[in-house]
């Protein structure tokens, strides 16, 4: 008999099953709990029925530093996962990309380095509080910045339907409807 | 001899096994520095929340100069929405558009965490579009999503698809992380000083410092992106118009609108435009990306009927 009728092509088939297995299994995140880097009023903050955005329905809305469960499916740009929205579970899919395996800080970066000489250090970072006193500091940086303040207002407004806590379903719903009415989809 | 083979060949399987175990164990341990290594990358990254705040000290300084359009009226507030609506919906349609620098023309030249950068990049609120009160043809695109066009500019567009043109341009600067990237350059260089900064800003502290740095930077981006970067982001917009069923060559026709703009008026050696590089070169160069990638643009989206229904939107918008 030929030595290849007596190979163990069964054994080299399951080696390979294992392999492959392997190779999918070094990039499964299946169960890992991610942190959402993206405010509430993002668009890309919405949880979809599916990852076709034209065609998708909003399942509900995370919010910065937000946990979510990665499940295992993935497509294209998308990553399916779960959310406690409320009292309900949900699941869906949003964008990998807001997505961290971190949570972030919610204390400025520049606070760290606050003791550091170089006056780039200390002013790397930026939130609402270094922002403050920025506007404390300059009169013209406050007017301006006061200007700034009522654009996001009528523009949360008008797109999001509240000036300080737009929706950003209802801006989605202005993005299709503005792709259905000029024909482009 | 033929046992003897099966023994040599359920060897060899144990052994690829072994080896296939440990080169897993390896491959992973390779993984954690790889990933360790990315992650002390990403560190000297900003995260959106501080782009978004960046690009509020910026867009600060930009209406300081031009006063932006209010929503006081029904006129004004259906314009802020349309603009909104159109950048919204480019941005969601052209989510294929490649953000390689080597496929967009190789114009500018990204280190491997650049490019990274501009893979990952994320806005923490979305995009906000803001009008601006002034006739000069100008547009400006800031770190963390804000895009500001002149009504100068709106005027110059002759129908939707040219305006979608200039909306596209300008959101690749923000897709293809420009900002950011003169930001960090700036920052590493450490500029501080400028006659905006010097009259703003005294003393010292955090909120100072950056007032500063922003206030710097942000009379910098009066003079616009690098030519590179300006062809890199018409590279982009071309892509994007066409993947968003808006006519391609509405690019080059809102290139064509500037030129004649240009030489209509005395561009001051201190504006936007006279920054850019020559508009002919532009024209020139998304001319020949329409042709050798061969956007024609969507049948379904440029009939009669639907140019008719974007242009009548915009006319009621606008004119």
């Amino acid at each position: 008999m030929k030595w290849w009728k007596k190979f163990p092509w069964r054994r080299l088939l399951a080696l390979l099953l294992v392999l492959v297995a392997l190779a999918f299994a070094s990039n499964l995140v299946q169960g890992e709990t991610m942190y959402v880097k993206v405010d509430s009023s993002s668009p890309d903050a919405v949880i979809q029925s599916s990852t076709d955005f034209f065609e998708s329905e909003a399942l509900g809305k995370l919010t910065f530093n937000d946990e979510v469960e990665m499940l295992d499916q993935k497509d294209g740009e998308y990553v399916k996962i779960r959310a406690k929205i409320g009292d309900k579970e949900v699941e869906g899919w949003v964008k990998a990309l807001i997505l961290s395996k971190d949570k972030l800080l919610v204390e400025p970066r520049a606070t760290e380095s606050a003791g550091a000489k170089s006056s780039a250090q200390t002013s790397k970072g930026l939130n609402e509080q270094i922002e403050k006193e920025m506007r404390e500091g300059s009169p013209e940086m406050n007017t301006a910045l006061a200007r700034i303040d009522n654009f996001e207002s009528s523009r949360n407004r008008l797109l999001g339907g509240d000036a300080t806590k737009p929706k950003p379903e209802v801006q989605q719903q202005h993005v299709k409807d503005f792709a259905t009415n000029g024909k482009l989809k | 001899m033929q046992n003897k083979r099966n023994v040599w060949a359920n060897r060899l399987l144990l052994a690829g096994i072994v080896c296939t175990v440990a080169g897993c164990g390896l491959f992973n341990k390779l993984k954690e520095t790889v990933s360790a290594l990315e992650d002390a990358k990403v560190a000297d990254n900003y995260e959106p929340s501080e782009q978004y705040y960046i690009g509020r000290g910026v867009s600060a300084v930009i209406v300081d100069k031009y006063p932006p359009v209010e929503a006081k009226d029904q006129g004004s507030e259906r314009q802020i929405t349309y603009v909104n609506e159109m950048a919204g919906y480019i941005e969601a349609a052209s989510k294929g558009v490649t953000r390689s620098a080597r496929k967009l023309g190789d114009h500018t030249k990204r280190s491997y965490d650049e490019q990274e950068h501009v893979y990952n990049l994320v806005l923490f609120k979305g995009m906000q579009v803001g009008l601006l009160q002034t006739d000069d043809v100008t547009a400006f695109a800031t770190p963390g999503g804000f895009l500001w066009v002149s009504m100068g500019t709106v005027k110059m567009c002759n129908n939707e698809d040219e305006l979608a043109a200039v909306i596209a341009h300008e959101l690749a600067h923000i897709i293809l992380d420009h900002g950011m990237a003169n930001y960090r350059t700036a920052y590493k260089g450490q500029i501080f000083t400028s006659t905006l900064s010097e009259t703003w800003f005294s003393g010292d502290g955090l909120g100072a410092n950056f007032g500063r740095l922003v206030t710097t930077f942000a009379e910098d981006a009066f003079k616009g992106y690098n030519p590179e970067q300006e062809f890199e982001a018409d590279n982009w917009g071309t892509r994007a118009l066409a993947a968003s069923g808006y006519a391609p060559d509405a690019m080059v026709k809102m290139l064509q609108s500037v030129e004649a703009y240009e030489k209509a008026h005395e561009i001051d050696p201190e504006d936007y435009l006279a920054h850019h590089p020559p508009i002919g070169e532009r024209i020139k160069a998304v001319q020949d990306l329409i042709k050798t990638e061969k956007l024609t643009g969507n049948s379904k989206t440029m009939t009669p009927e639907a140019i008719t229904a974007r242009n009548k939107r915009f006319e009621e918008a606008f004119k």
